[in-house]
């Protein structure tokens, strides 16, 4: 076999000659051409019909096997997206717990003993406090959002 | 007569062709850059051994996948192998596929159909 279809050219080739050649054929020789020829039709018809299921299958294989594909790379990017927010998470909370400490102890050390000279005030250290963890809450959700964006780049950039 | 044996690769099958026992077995996915090449070897062992082939000869193939241009080439061969039985020798037809897997099942009934031979249809787990 050196070509797939190799039978079917040999037959085009054979009843091409058989059209063309210079040799007057005999009704007995067209007859007997006819039924070989008709016999191998029938063969290639059923071979087409045999073909054209195999890659419709495969073709519906394919398909079934790429959206299962599609599928699971969502789940995939859903579950990448879930990891890299709570590692960003994480370092945020990191991060705001090291500010904290350090405001709480700027505001113990460096605020604190000018209270009582603006007044006395009962609650303005603990206002200040307040003030601090209120701040500080609202950059952690900044901080978060910037490390998952750099972090989602950084990804983007190594696959691209 | 040497056994054809040919190892599987991510896309040719495996195939285990013996003529002391009359076993020629093809099992795994076939995908290959070159269906004819590979699938002429079987095809030229084949025409040697129905020279003189065992007093039973027993086919069973198991695939997990092939391509358009395989099937074709599977065909040729099948038909090779008909022709053993066509002369008066015994063939036994056993085309094996993974249990649920009907697009393969389907594709044994097909070859079986147009072969006009019959196959055993054996789902395997």
């Amino acid at each position: 076999m050196n070509t797939l279809f190799e039978k079917e050219t040999e037959t085009l080739e054979k009843f091409g000659q058989l059209l063309t050649g210079d040799r007057q054929k005999s009704e007995t020789e067209y007859q007997e051409a006819l039924v070989e020829l008709h016999e191998r039709y029938g063969e290639l018809l059923g071979q087409v019909k045999f073909l054209t299921k195999i890659s419709d299958r495969l073709e519906n294989r394919l398909r079934l096997t790429n959206q299962l594909l599609e599928r699971k790379n969502i789940e995939l990017k859903n579950a990448l997206r879930d990891l890299l927010e709570a590692r960003a998470g994480k370092r945020a909370l990191t991060i705001i717990y090291i500010a904290a400490a350090l405001l709480f102890i700027f505001e113990e050390v460096i605020i604190e003993p000018f209270i009582p000279i603006f007044g006395q005030l009962l609650l303005a250290g603990i206002l200040i406090k307040l003030a601090i963890a209120l701040v500080l809450k609202s950059i952690e959700g900044v901080i978060e959002g910037r490390l998952l964006k750099r972090k989602i780049q950084k990804i983007s950039k190594e696959n691209s | 007569m040497e056994p054809l044996i040919l190892t599987a690769t991510a896309t040719t099958p495996s195939v285990n062709f013996d003529s002391q026992t009359g076993s020629l077995e093809i099992h795994g996915r076939s995908t290959p850059e070159n269906p004819i090449a590979y699938y002429t070897r079987m095809i030229q062992w084949v025409e040697k051994y129905s020279e003189n082939p065992s007093q039973e000869t027993m086919v069973r193939v198991y695939f997990e996948y092939f391509n358009t241009s395989s099937s074709k080439c599977l065909l040729e061969l099948m038909k090779k192998i008909k022709n053993i039985q066509t002369e008066g020798n015994k063939v036994r037809w056993i085309w094996m596929y993974e249990e649920g897997d009907d697009d393969m099942k389907e594709a044994g009934s097909d070859f079986s159909d147009l072969l006009k031979v019959p196959f055993s249809l054996i789902a395997k787990q």
